[in-house]
C-alpha cells in the first residue's frame, strides 16, 4: 500500500489533494486539447478568409497584367505578422508578384491542383485560387508560422499551471481544515493507544469527539479498555499468587535438588560398591563354574552309584515279592489249615456244653461260653486273613463300568439284615453315577465304609450316615459321612494300619481301612480322613 | 481565354528577344501594344457594371464597338470570341464616325482629330457607353479611361467624374491599378 506510513491527517490530504489534481489535470488536459482543436481550426479559417480577401483584391492587378499592383496589395500582409510568405502566380503557375520582396525562390507554382490550406511542419500553409466573375486569373498561395498557436499553447499551459497551483492550494487548505474532522478522534484515540501502551496504564481513556463510526470506535476501544483494566486487577492478583507459589515451588525444588544430589551421590557410591561386586561376583561365578564342574562329576559318578544300587534294589524287590507270595500262601493255607481244628473245637465245646450243662454251675459253663467267644473271634480273625489275600487277589481284575447305586443296594441287604431301619438312616446322593473300577475293589471299599459307619454309631442318637459322590478337579470323589462316635485325634496318625482297633466294644478285626487304603492306593487314588470330633467321621476316597 | 493566356506568356518573355519577334510582325500585323489593348478592353467588362436598365433582356450581347480606324486587327475579335458577361455574349462592331451611334456598352474611339472625338464623345453623353482612346488629353474632353504606354508597359488613366456620370460603376480595384484623372 502507499503511504501505508504516513499520518491518517496526511493520507487524507493527499488522497484528497490527489483526487482534486487528477479531476483538475483531466478537465484542463481536456479544454487545452478542445482550445487546440479549435484554434487550429479557427487559424485555417483565418488564414482562408485572409487569402480569399487577397485574392478578390489581386485580381484586377492580375487581370491587368500589374504586378506592381498586386505586390502593394500583397504588402497589405506586413499587418499578419504571422504571415512568413506570399505568392501570386498568373494562370500558368509563373510567380506574378510576393511578399516579402526580398523572397526567393518559388518561381513556379508546384502544384496548381493543391487547394486550401493544412498544416505542414512548423507551418500552416495553402493556394487560393484567384476568381473574378467565375474566371480563374491565377493562384495566391500563403504560408503562416504557427507562432500564433506557439503563443496560445504557451498561454493556456500558462492559464493551466495557474488554475492547477490555485486549485491545488485551495484544495489544501480546504483538506487541511476539514481532514482535521476526520483526523482528529483517530488521533485522539491513536494517542490514547500509545499512551496506554507506553505506560501500561489502562485508566486512560480516549476522547470522543463525534457520534459517527469513528464515535463508535471510541466507545468499543474505551469498553475494552474497562474490561482490560478489571481483568488486568485479576490477572496481577493472580499472577502475585502464582508468584508466591512459584517462589515457594523454587524453594522446595532446590531442597529436592539438593536431596536429589546427596542420593545421586550416594547412588554413585552405591554404583561404584555394585561394579566392584560385580567383579567379584565374576571372579565367584568363575569358581561356581568349576565347582559345577566338579559337581557334575560327581553327580555323574552318584549316578553310576545309584544306578548299581537301584539294580541291587530290584533284585531285592523281587525276592521280597516272592517273600510275599510265600506270606500270603502261607497265611491262605494257614486259615485254611486252621479252619477245620477250630471247627472240630466249637463243635466239640457244643458237644461238651449238652452233655455236662446240667451236671456243671452256671460259672463253669461261662468258661465254656467264654471258649466259644475266642473260638469265634479266631474264626473271624482268619476269614480276615482271607480276605486280605483275598484283596491281594483283587488287584489283577480288570476294570469295568460299576454303578454307585446298584453296589450301594447290594451292600445295604447284607448289612442292615437284623438292624432296625428306624435306628440307622443312609441317604445317597449321587452326582456321580458310574466309574471305571474293578467290581469287588469298589464294593470292598464301599462295604468297609459303611459297615464302619454302621458299627461305630453313637449309642446317644439314631445314626445316620451320607453316602454321596461327587467330581472334583476332574476326579470322582465318593464321600462316607456318619455322626457315629468317631475317632479321638491321637489315633489318627495310626487309622489306617493292619490290626488297629480303637473302640473294644463293638467286635472287628481292626483290618477293615487297612483293606480300603490298600485297595484305593493300588488304583492309584487315595483316602483322607476328616473328624467331627466325637460327633462322627467324613472319609473321602478319591479315585 | 486562350488569349489572354498568350498574353501573359508573351508577356513574360517580352523583355527578351521578344523585341526582334515585334519589330518582325510590325510589318503584316498590328502593333503587339493592341494586342494586350484588346485583352484590356475584355477585362474592362469584369470591372465595370453597367445599369441594370442598360440590357432589355438577359441574352442581349454586350457590344464593343470601334469607332474609327481599327487598330486591333483580328485581336479584339479573337480575345472576344466565345466570351460572355454576366450571361450576356460579347459582340464587336465597327461604327462609322458619320454614322450615329448605336447601342454599345464600350467604345473604343481612334479618330483622328479632336472635333471629332469631341462630336462622337458629345453624341454618347448621358448614355451609359464607357468610352475608351489613346487619344493625349481624352479625359479633357471628357473621355473615360485612356491608355498609356510607359517604359514599355500599358497602362491607363480614368475620369471617374465622367463615368459617374455616365451611370457606370468602376470597381475600385479597377481605379486602384489607374492613375486618376481629376479636370481643374
Amino acid at each position: 500500500m502507499l503511504f501505508k506510513d504516513t499520518p491518517i491527517k496526511q493520507k487524507l490530504m493527499l488522497v484528497n489533494l490527489l483526487t482534486s489534481g487528477a479531476v483538475m489535470l483531466i478537465a484542463c488536459l481536456c479544454f487545452f486539447a478542445y482550445e487546440l482543436y479549435t484554434f487550429r481550426n479557427s487559424t485555417i479559417t483565418k488564414l482562408t478568409s485572409l487569402g480569399e480577401i487577397t485574392a478578390a483584391n489581386s485580381t484586377a492587378a492580375l487581370a491587368f497584367d500589374d504586378p506592381q499592383a498586386a505586390t502593394e496589395i500583397l504588402g497589405a500582409l506586413q499587418r499578419e505578422k504571422h504571415i512568413v510568405a506570399a505568392i501570386l502566380y498568373d494562370t500558368l503557375g509563373n510567380k506574378f508578384a510576393q511578399y516579402p520582396q526580398h523572397l526567393t525562390g518559388n518561381d513556379l507554382l508546384d502544384n496548381t491542383s493543391w487547394s486550401g490550406f493544412r498544416f505542414s511542419n512548423d507551418h500552416l500553409e495553402g493556394t487560393q485560387p484567384v476568381v473574378h466573375e467565375s474566371k480563374k486569373l491565377g493562384t495566391l498561395y500563403l504560408k503562416s508560422d504557427l507562432k500564433a498557436l506557439d503563443e496560445r499553447l504557451i498561454l493556456y499551459g500558462m492559464v493551466v499551471i495557474f488554475v492547477m497551483v490555485f486549485a491545488f492550494l485551495i484544495a489544501f487548505v480546504l483538506s487541511h481544515f476539514l481532514s482535521k474532522n476526520l483526523s482528529e478522534p483517530v488521533l485522539a484515540l491513536s494517542e490514547a493507544a500509545t499512551a496506554i501502551s507506553d505506560r501500561q496504564d489502562y485508566s486512560v481513556r480516549a476522547k470522543k469527539l463525534g457520534n459517527d463510526e469513528i464515535g463508535h470506535l471510541t466507545d468499543a476501544f474505551n469498553q475494552m479498555l474497562d474490561q482490560i483494566q478489571s481483568q488486568n486487577l485479576i490477572l496481577s492478583r493472580f499472577n502475585r499468587d502464582l508468584e508466591k507459589r512459584v517462589t515457594e515451588r523454587t524453594v522446595e525444588l532446590k531442597v529436592a535438588l539438593k536431596e536429589q544430589q546427596v542420593a545421586e551421590k550416594e547412588l554413585n557410591n552405591k554404583n561404584k560398591d555394585l561394579s566392584r561386586a560385580l567383579e567379584e561376583l565374576q571372579i565367584t561365578k568363575g569358581k561356581l563354574t568349576e565347582l559345577n564342574n566338579e559337581l557334575e562329576q560327581r553327580v555323574k559318578n552318584r549316578t553310576k552309584e545309584l544306578m548299581e544300587s537301584s539294580k541291587a534294589i530290584r533284585a531285592k524287590n523281587l525276592e521280597l515279592e516272592k517273600v510275599n507270595i510265600d506270606l500270603d500262601n502261607f497265611i491262605y493255607t494257614a486259615s485254611h489249615d486252621l479252619k477245620s481244628p477250630l471247627s472240630n473245637l466249637e463243635a466239640l465245646i457244643d458237644i461238651v456244653k449238652e452233655e455236662i450243662g446240667d451236671i456243671v454251675s452256671s460259672e463253669q459253663l461261662q468258661f465254656l461260653d467264654m471258649m466259644e467267644t475266642s473260638i469265634m473271634r479266631l474264626k473271624k480273625t482268619i476269614v480276615d486273613l482271607a480276605e486280605i489275600t483275598k484283596v491281594q487277589k483283587n488287584f489283577d481284575e480288570e476294570p469295568s463300568e460299576v454303578s454307585f447305586q446298584s453296589t450301594i443296594e447290594d451292600i445295604k441287604k447284607d448289612l442292615l439284615f437284623g438292624i432296625d431301619k428306624r435306628v440307622v438312616t443312609i441317604e445317597e446322593q449321587f452326582d456321580v453315577q458310574q466309574i471305571l473300577y474293578p467290581t469287588k475293589s469298589l464294593r470292598s471299599v464301599l462295604y468297609n465304609l459303611l459297615s464302619n459307619a454302621i458299627k461305630y454309631r453313637s449309642p446317644d442318637r439314631p445314626a445316620k450316615v451320607w453316602i454321596k459322590t461327587y467330581l472334583e478337579n476332574g476326579s470322582v470323589v465318593l464321600m462316607v459321612e456318619d455322626n457315629g462316635i468317631g475317632i479321638e485325634q491321637q489315633h489318627l496318625p495310626k487309622l489306617f494300619t493292619m490290626f488297629k482297633r480303637f473302640h473294644y466294644h463293638v467286635e472287628g478285626t481292626g483290618i477293615g481301612l487297612y483293606i480300603i487304603k490298600r485297595t484305593v492306593e493300588n488304583h492309584g487314588g487315595r483316602i483322607e480322613y476328616e473328624s467331627k470330633g466325637d460327633q462322627g467321621s467324613i472319609f473321602r476316597v478319591y479315585f | 481565354m486562350p488569349l489572354l493566356i498568350f498574353i501573359f506568356s508573351y508577356k513574360a518573355n517580352f523583355a527578351g528577344t521578344a523585341a526582334a519577334l515585334l519589330l518582325f510582325f510590325a510589318q503584316s500585323q498590328p502593333d503587339r501594344h493592341y494586342q494586350v489593348k484588346a485583352a484590356f478592353l475584355f477585362n474592362f467588362t469584369q470591372f465595370v457594371e453597367w445599369p441594370v436598365t442598360t440590357f432589355q433582356h438577359a441574352e442581349e450581347p454586350l457590344v464593343i464597338a470601334v469607332i474609327g480606324q481599327d487598330p486591333f486587327g483580328t485581336y479584339l475579335d479573337e480575345v472576344v470570341s466565345g466570351e460572355s458577361m454576366q450571361g450576356h455574349p460579347m459582340v464587336v462592331r465597327r461604327l462609322n464616325p458619320e454614322d450615329e451611334i448605336e447601342d454599345c456598352h464600350i467604345l473604343y474611339i481612334n479618330l483622328p482629330d479632336r472635333e471629332k472625338t469631341e462630336e462622337v464623345l458629345e453624341k454618347v453623353k448621358g448614355r451609359s457607353i464607357l468610352t475608351v482612346s489613346d487619344m493625349p488629353d481624352f479625359l479633357k474632353y471628357g473621355g473615360m479611361i485612356r491608355f498609356v504606354t510607359a517604359n514599355n508597359k500599358i497602362q491607363f488613366q480614368i475620369n471617374p467624374a465622367a463615368s459617374i456620370a455616365a451611370d457606370l460603376t468602376i470597381s475600385s480595384k479597377l481605379l486602384n491599378l489607374a492613375e486618376i484623372f481629376s479636370p481643374e
